[in-house]
């Protein structure tokens, strides 16, 4: 395709032509084998790196399968954490405290159970008049420690024997953690 | 024969082909393989963050592991009622308060907290209503971990600071260990 002759010496007439045309072809082969080598490259490190992350999506494969397993482990301590945190709190929730203010200070009224429940205390008792009652309802809720004190029941006898069952509120405890 | 003008084309035609034919070709080879690379990118990326939310779970298991299961001091033994008793006396024998009866009532386990079994007893006692709170002080503060769901203080006889109170309580037992952690 290339005559050497004409390159080195060619006819005045087409010397320009086939000096440029030599030198394109030289330079679109350069560029062509260029070209072939970095797309020989590319294709060669896009395998790889298709290989690599594939082997990495393995991997963590290979933990990931255990999430549903792990979640449901953690849910299952949370619900253990709380339910033991409960019964902690209840034990240190300060009964004999609240026992000590429910204690009556008054002749004539007696309390005959104390129910807690979480943050609320049911109290019931007895009295020889309804003004005693009374008057231990009220005094209980001039205390600063109960957040609320309601009247639940409240039955008096005719020979004036009452009965009665109040609803103490404590305040919601702070968490300490 | 062609004339010159039409050769010059044809070289320019064959020079553009040579220059552009290998890039063209290697982009559509390599078109398919970078679209596999993305997919395994993004399939990787995805694994990658269920492992880190696995790292995570476990993570919190460890910080939950001390707060999800009772210290064994703080359970009582293989001879539940004999714990039970042996407590409740020491704790009555400190508050100067007598115990009238202790009863088993129930063993039932506790479902939020596997191996974690309940038994409920009733304990019922004589003495004063200081006393009576001076016990209950001394169960609030036991290493035991003690429940009191209900107070039942029955009437105190007349002209006499006494009381027959009955109260409910919760002790707990591990019968088995948790599951592996792994």
């Amino acid at each position: 395709m290339i005559d050497v002759n004409l390159l080195i010496k060619p006819p005045p007439v087409v010397r320009w032509w086939i000096v440029t045309r030599t030198v394109a072809l030289v330079a679109a082969l350069a560029v062509a084998g260029v070209s072939t080598f970095t797309g020989l490259q590319e294709m060669r490190l896009l395998e790889a790196s298709t290989a690599e992350q594939q082997a990495l999506a393995e991997s963590f494969r290979k933990v990931s399968r255990r999430l549903p397993e792990a979640q449901a482990r953690v849910r299952a301590a949370e619900k253990a954490a709380a339910e033991l945190a409960r019964i902690a709190r209840n034990q240190a929730s300060g009964q004999a405290a609240v026992l000590d203010l429910l204690r009556p200070h008054a002749g004539g009224v007696w309390l005959t159970e104390v129910l807690f429940e979480d943050a609320e205390v049911m109290v019931s008792g007895r009295s020889d008049s309804f003004a005693k009652a009374n008057a231990y309802l009220l005094g209980l809720r001039t205390l600063q420690e109960f957040e609320a004190v309601a009247e639940v029941e409240l039955t008096t006898t005719s020979g004036g024997e009452t009965f009665f069952t109040y609803l103490v509120r404590l305040p919601e405890e702070v968490d300490a953690q | 024969m062609k004339s010159g003008h039409e050769q010059h084309l044809l070289w320019v035609l064959l020079i553009l082909v040579l220059a552009v034919a290998p890039t063209c070709l290697f982009g559509q080879l390599n078109q398919p393989r970078a679209e596999a690379l993305a997919e395994a990118e993004q399939q990787a990326a995805l694994e990658r963050q269920k492992a880190q939310a696995v790292r995570e779970a476990e993570i919190d298991l460890e910080r939950l592991a001390s707060v999800a299961a009772v210290p064994a001091d703080r359970l009582v033994g293989e001879k539940p009622f004999a714990d039970m008793e042996q407590a409740l006396r020491q704790v009555a024998g400190a508050a100067g308060i007598g115990i009238e009866r202790l009863t088993m009532l129930s063993a039932e386990a506790v479902e939020a907290v596997p191996g974690l079994v309940q038994y409920e007893a009733e304990v019922r006692l004589r003495g004063s209503y200081d006393q009576f709170l001076a016990f209950l002080r001394g169960l609030e503060g036991h290493r035991l971990l003690v429940e009191i769901p209900d107070v039942v203080l029955d009437l105190p006889s007349d002209g006499r600071d006494e009381l027959t109170p009955s109260l409910t309580l919760h002790f707990y037992r591990q019968t088995a260990t948790e599951p592996d952690a792994e």
